[in-house]
């Protein structure tokens, strides 16, 4: 039986050709879309803007609105919105997934180390979840260009749903430089880097 | 007693509106305590628990890949899911306590390889009182090595259990009990323990023999990312089970999923009591609209719209100018121009949409924004080759108002789609403006190429890396050159050289000859083409040349196909020679082998499920006569599975290895992972094994592919898409 089964499957053999003229389709769909942004890229913007990164893309969103509050809006190509307060996000709107914090009268430089608030997050929704944001760590120093650089790290919890995730906000000379937070914890975290224009 | 039933009518409708409003507040953060929620593949690569199936389907349109190392298996799986209720997949295991043959002359050292076919069909929904059931097949058509039957019942008992019992024949008799379908008749009394010749389906042993019972458990740990944990009582019978009977220590198996991702799982199971395995799968929809971006690219508004009104209102001919710019921006190149009574006509020529809705749609947006108030409507053509697609006319204000609503037009009542026809009386006189097109106009493109020969004796895999150039010479309109030539890069084929045993003409079977001899500068094309259209239903082509790897030849196919019915019917007759094994220009000396092969089809759209049936009657290249049918479901997003069989006047014993032919295929179009339009796509065919008998010839530019892109269906399927 051993035998029989086995000169039949000497011709078991399967023959298929692919195509790869178009694998930078899916490269495409695999890689990260970065955009560079270098001093050329800097001096043709005539306004503020962030440049907001995942791990498979890079956009850039404009400076179009700060409130009394301090509040930053920035709007992106296709009128997306990414609120942001000493760079911690505090409400986006148009994103695969949004975010919202009741609160505004949080800012990561309070010497504060927590702050209670309560969020929305949208797709999947969460309405009214309580979160805190525990300051693990703080620490300056000055970069080569003789800038002072602050380095802020948090552990953002929601026990509602067990998200727990850590982040960090970079401030130069007190004003955000970068931050990497997460918005959703069915996302990638988010790295943003501000781009001020005075 | 009045105010009694109205409290009572108060308090049901509270309580009502609480349970909804509860229910919605309790499924929110559900998704977040238990992420990932698709169920995960087994070990056999097919939806289940470790080794046990169960009764769960992944969405329409889905395709997986599993990978599982369970000694002594490998195992690699496709797996797709044509419908909610079907699962297909395709296995190839290694089996490594096994050789491939007893003779090393022939087959060296390498183990057994195995070719199975999986299907599972749902028989009942899962329903708050009701488990979903589910009846499945392993190794449906395959050697029967691991063929077994089950009938498997699932139920979510609370929020992460999913608990999964059920009876299996065959291989799926570890937990042995009397086989309960003897109630109904005796025969199902005996299974045959033989292993058969492969490829055909052994009804008669299915569900016979004695049976046995399995169950188990998925647990999905909240708050963890979407882990689960896997328990179960093992089904499978290991004495029964391949060749070689396996030590098992334990009933139980135990495991765990890790999900990376929406798509990507790994896994880690501790099986009969004294093996760990392991192994990851990845799944995609990609059946639905935007199945893998959040949205494409929107058409961009032209910024001067109303000063270039202006310009266009002073002559026709900067209307048409400004026409031919702005489409051509948009990467649709106009090709006829026209005015009548207040109509602006255009007939345009596109590779970057794939759906005509789309095409159209913009085509008539960039009008709308360049043309004077004094147009009143438009119509727009597509034409592909020589043959007219289709003609949508729509009145202006109706396009302005139902965009501004983001209303699709209602067609045949706000738009009319009707055939073109592209004939002799289209010619430039006929236009007012006829921008000149230059021929002969050169489309290539040039990149890699992999081809393999996998599971074959004389090693697993052969293969090889080509460069390869794909042109399309336009000469005149209607009348083109189809080049694919190749140039080896590497290959590591010096090893290959299983020979064929087939008694029928070596039309597919010399496989091996025709990919070690065509390593370095290779021809897999070079067709002549002339498309055109006698009437708006009747398309016609005639070919001549190098037609594909192994045949050279001419022919001729007819296609009838009317716009607004969903079937079609198609004629071709080609006359064909063996071409040499180098696949250069020359054609077989010592074996001159040639004939006539032609086929009468025909097709049908379903237009509920898209499903597209194809039956295909004639004479094949090996000489034998039959049928083919081939069933293709196509989804929204152009994503198509397809599987077809072939059966001809040749016997089992003739055809070989598989007992008749048979294979799948996908086709993927690439804008599903782009945030942008193209036309492109990824075609993927298997056949499990290579025979002579009921094969095609397999030519370029089939009408049915080019007529059937744009039929008055996928206007009503797709209407919806007419602003994107």
């Amino acid at each position: 039986m051993i035998k029989r089964y086995l000169f039949i499957s000497i011709f078991c053999t399967s023959c298929a050709s692919i195509d790869y003229s178009y694998f930078n389709d899916l490269k495409n769909y695999y890689s990260k879309n970065e955009i560079l942004i270098d001093e050329s890229f800097i001096s043709k913007q005539d306004y503020s803007f962030i440049k907001v990164s995942n791990s498979k893309n890079d956009a850039v969103f404009i400076l179009s609105n700060i409130d009394q509050f301090g509040v930053y809006e920035w709007i992106g190509s296709n009128y997306e919105s990414i609120k942001t307060k000493d760079g911690l996000i505090i409400e986006t709107k148009g994103l695969r997934s949004d975010i919202k914090f009741y609160s505004y009268d949080i800012s990561i430089l309070e010497k504060a180390s927590n702050f209670n608030s309560q969020i929305d997050l949208h797709n999947p929704d969460l309405i009214f979840a309580n979160i805190t944001l525990i300051r693990n760590s703080s620490t300056t120093y000055k970069n080569s260009e003789g800038n002072e650089m602050n380095v802020f790290e948090y552990t953002r919890i929601v026990p509602e749903i067990g998200w727990k995730a850590k982040e960090s906000y970079t401030f130069k000379d007190g004003v955000i430089y970068k931050s990497i937070q997460q918005i959703n914890p069915m996302l990638d975290p988010l790295e943003i880097n501000f781009y001020f224009k005075y | 007693m009045c105010s009694f039933f109205w409290r009572l009518r108060f308090l049901r409708k509270a309580f009502l509106i609480c349970i909804v409003l509860t229910s919605h507040l309790r499924a929110a953060p559900d998704d977040y305590i238990y992420p990932f929620k698709e169920y995960s593949f087994s070990n056999y690569g097919t939806l289940g628990l470790i080794q046990n199936p169960n009764a769960r389907f992944l969405d329409e349109g889905s395709l997986g890949f599993s990978w599982s190392h369970n000694e002594p298996y490998l195992r690699g799986s496709l797996i797709a899911y044509p419908f909610s209720w079907l699962e297909v997949s395709y296995q190839y295991a290694d089996i490594n306590n096994l050789l491939y043959s007893e003779s090393k002359e022939f087959s060296g050292s390498q183990s057994l390889k195995d070719k199975s076919f999986d299907a599972k069909i749902r028989l009942i929904k899962e329903s708050p009182l009701l488990p979903q059931i589910a009846v499945g097949f392993r190794d449906l058509a395959g050697t029967g090595l691991f063929s077994s039957e089950f009938i498997v019942a699932s139920k979510h008992l609370s929020k992460g259990l999913d608990l999964t019992m059920g009876i299996g024949w065959g291989n799926l008799t570890g937990q042995l009990i009397r086989n309960p379908l003897l109630e109904i008749s005796d025969r199902f009394a005996t299974r045959s323990s033989s292993l058969g010749l492969g490829g055909d389906f052994n009804v008669d042993d299915y569900f016979s023999g004695p049976a046995g019972y399995f169950f188990g458990f998925e647990y999905y740990v909240p708050k963890f990312r979407g882990m689960r944990i896997k328990f179960e009582y093992d089904g499978t019978n290991y004495k029964k089970e391949s060749l070689i009977p396996l030590p098992q220590d334990s009933n139980l198996n135990f495991g765990i999923v890790f999900p990376k991702s929406k798509n990507l799982s790994y896994k880690l199971n501790f099986t009969r009591g004294n093996t760990v395995n392991f192994g990851f799968s990845y799944n995609l929809n990609l059946g639905n609209k935007n199945a893998q971006t959040i949205s494409k690219e929107k058409q961009s508004r032209i910024s001067n719209s109303n000063a270039i009104k202006i310009v266009t209102s002073r002559s026709d001919e900067y209307l048409f100018k400004a026409a031919l710019k702005y489409l051509r921006d948009e990467k649709i190149s106009l090709q006829h121009a026209n005015i009548n009574d207040n109509e602006l006509e255009v007939i345009f020529a596109q590779t970057k949409y794939r759906n005509p809705v789309i095409a159209s749609g913009r085509a008539l947006n960039i009008l709308d924004q360049i043309a004077p108030n004094n147009i009143t409507s438009f119509k727009v053509s597509e034409i592909n080759g020589g043959i007219g697609l289709y003609s949508v006319a729509v009145n202006r204000n109706t396009l302005i108002r139902d965009r501004k609503l983001f209303l699709p037009p209602q067609p045949d009542r706000e738009i009319s789609v009707e055939p073109f026809l592209l004939s002799n009386s289209n010619n430039n006189k006929n236009y007012k403006f006829n921008p000149e097109t230059k021929y002969p106009a050169l489309f290539h493109t040039i990149g890699p190429d992999i081809r393999s020969q996998i599971g074959g004796p004389d090693g697993f895999f052969f293969g090889d890396l080509k460069l390869k150039s794909r042109s399309e010479l336009l000469i005149q309109r209607g009348l083109s050159l189809v080049s694919v030539i190749s140039y080896g890069l590497y290959d590591n084929m010096d090893d290959l050289k299983l020979a064929s045993d087939s008694v029928l003409p070596h039309v597919r079977t010399d496989i091996v000859k025709y990919l070690k001899e065509s390593r370095n500068l290779s021809i897999q094309r070079m067709q002549l083409n002339k498309l055109g259209q006698i009437s708006p239903s009747i398309f016609y082509k005639f070919s001549a040349g190098i037609l594909e790897d192994m045949f050279n030849g001419y022919g001729s196919e007819v296609l009838f196909k009317p716009f607004d019915k969903n079937y079609a019917i198609g004629v071709e007759a080609w006359k064909v020679y063996q071409r040499n094994y180098d696949q250069m220009f020359g054609i077989l000396d010592d074996v001159d082998y040639k004939t006539t092969t032609g086929h009468i089809s025909f097709y049908y759209h379903e237009p509920m499920t898209n499903i597209i049936f194809k039956m295909k009657g004639g004479k094949f290249l090996a000489q034998d006569s039959g049928i083919s049918f081939e069933f293709t479901r196509e989804f929204y997003s152009g994503f198509r599975l397809s599987a077809f069989i072939t059966r001809t006047d040749i016997s089992k014993e003739e055809f070989g290895e598989g007992s008749f032919d048979k294979g799948f295929s996908f086709y993927i179009p690439l804008e599903i992972f782009s945030n942008s339009y193209n036309s492109r796509h990824f075609g993927w065919g298997l056949k499990p094994i290579t025979r002579d008998g009921g094969a095609t010839l397999s030519h370029a530019h089939s009408l049915w592919g080019v007529a059937h892109k744009s039929h008055k269906h996928k206007f009503n399927r797709h209407i919806a898409d007419f602003y994107d």
